[in-house]
């Protein structure tokens, strides 16, 4: 009779083990936070704004952009150690690509359409151009009032 | 056979006890994921709440970017205005909002004619061009027809400077009063400095008569060159 208790009791021992260790690790699964399965992922960005033709690349200004700052600066890359000529609408400027080919100028701009051209000129006399239009007015867009009359005489000028 | 028992309840008892602790322990230090997520929410919201100005900026600059060209006049309709540049033909629409202006005044869509410059200012909004403000013309906005060139100067006259290019042709600029000399750096020379066989790059523009000089640089040294005489 002991011996049949015995087992018995070994025997609803070991199903209450079974139970007791089932419930503990449902809980402890319950109580980790969920690992996220969803991956950031990065698209390499899209320089659409830097146009480039052959060996010249304009990073600034974007072409057709109005500002409201007297002065741009004008950077880019060509070919290193060659000369490069920055015309605002018919002013010059003349500055040098340095041994990474990169360049940059700052410009006063004209109040109203200011054509920058940016032309590069190699070793061998081959000149490569580049063009951007640039506006700049002081006067906000949404706003108007007779004040931007300033920006049309000066454009009725051919300036 | 009942110190048997007991040691072996004794053992069950401390085999449930102990896990089922330790679970409310853990359970009562961290929140519960419903928790976290509500936390999470209200965190978020307070953010959105102090930078709703800035976002609502910057999402006005991303769906009403400016836009500012130039273009020739090649129709004109009561309704839109077709323009021709360097990029192509592009239409215009107009309407009662856009402000036209010439010679500090408005004026209609009647007054513009074809062969007009234009600036034209506006708003992309949702992809789609809105024009807002546009400067008429009657003489043209586009810079003279530029020109840079380097070669070894082959002839000079009181008027005109001729080089052989290394592209192998031969340009002839006209000289004057406006043109600059320069030495190597940048800074001023003198127009007798520039003989025959020096390396110079020209900076000019053309017209449909001739290649006008405005800057000639030397790109060697002339101190050197004379120090050499």
């Amino acid at each position: 009779m002991k011996k049949e208790m015995l087992i018995s009791v070994l025997v609803g021992l070991f199903f209450g083990l079974i139970i007791v260790y089932g419930v503990y690790t449902a809980q402890s699964s319950l109580a980790k936070p969920e690992l996220t399965t969803e991956k950031l992922e990065v698209s390499p960005s899209v320089e659409a704004e830097n146009e480039t033709t052959g060996i010249l690349s304009i990073h600034s200004p974007e072409d057709e952009t109005i500002v409201n700052e007297p002065v741009t600066t004008i950077t880019g890359t060509t070919i290193a150690d060659s000369y490069v000529v920055i015309f605002i609408n018919d002013k010059e400027s003349i500055t040098n690509a340095d041994e990474s080919g990169n360049f940059s100028i700052e410009g006063e701009l004209e109040l109203g359409s200011n054509i920058i051209e940016v032309h590069v000129i190699d070793s061998d006399g081959k000149v490569v151009v580049k063009e951007r239009t640039i506006i700049y007015t002081t006067k906000p867009l949404v706003e108007e009032s007779s004040e931007v009359a300033t920006d049309s005489a000066k454009v009725d000028q051919g300036e | 056979m009942k110190k048997i028992l007991f040691s072996i309840l004794t053992l069950l008892v401390l085999v449930i006890v102990k896990p089922a602790m330790a679970q409310e322990a853990t359970t009562s230090g961290s929140p519960s994921p419903a928790e976290t997520t509500q936390e999470l929410k209200e965190r978020i919201q307070r953010i959105v709440e102090e930078k709703s100005d800035q976002i609502k900026g910057v999402i006005d600059q991303i769906s009403q970017q400016k836009r500012g060209f130039i273009g020739q006049v090649e129709r004109v309709t009561e309704e839109s205005l077709t323009i021709t540049n360097t990029k192509g033909t592009e239409i215009i629409p107009f309407d009662e909002n856009v402000s036209l202006l010439k010679s500090n005044q408005e004026i209609s869509i009647d007054d513009v004619a074809v062969g007009d410059w234009l600036v034209v200012m506006g708003l992309i909004i949702d992809d789609a061009f809105t024009p807002k403000r546009i400067l008429v013309s009657s003489v043209s906005i586009r810079p003279k027809n530029h020109l840079v060139a380097m070669g070894t100067i082959i002839d000079q006259s009181s008027k005109e400077i001729t080089i052989l290019s290394r592209q192998n042709e031969e340009l002839v600029f006209k000289t004057g009063t406006k043109t600059k000399y320069q030495d190597r750096s940048g800074e001023t020379a003198f127009k007798n400095d520039f003989t025959e066989d020096i390396q110079v790059l020209i900076i000019g523009d053309e017209d449909d008569e001739s290649k006008n000089a405005s800057i000639i640089r030397s790109l060697v040294s002339l101190e050197a060159l004379q120090d050499n005489e």
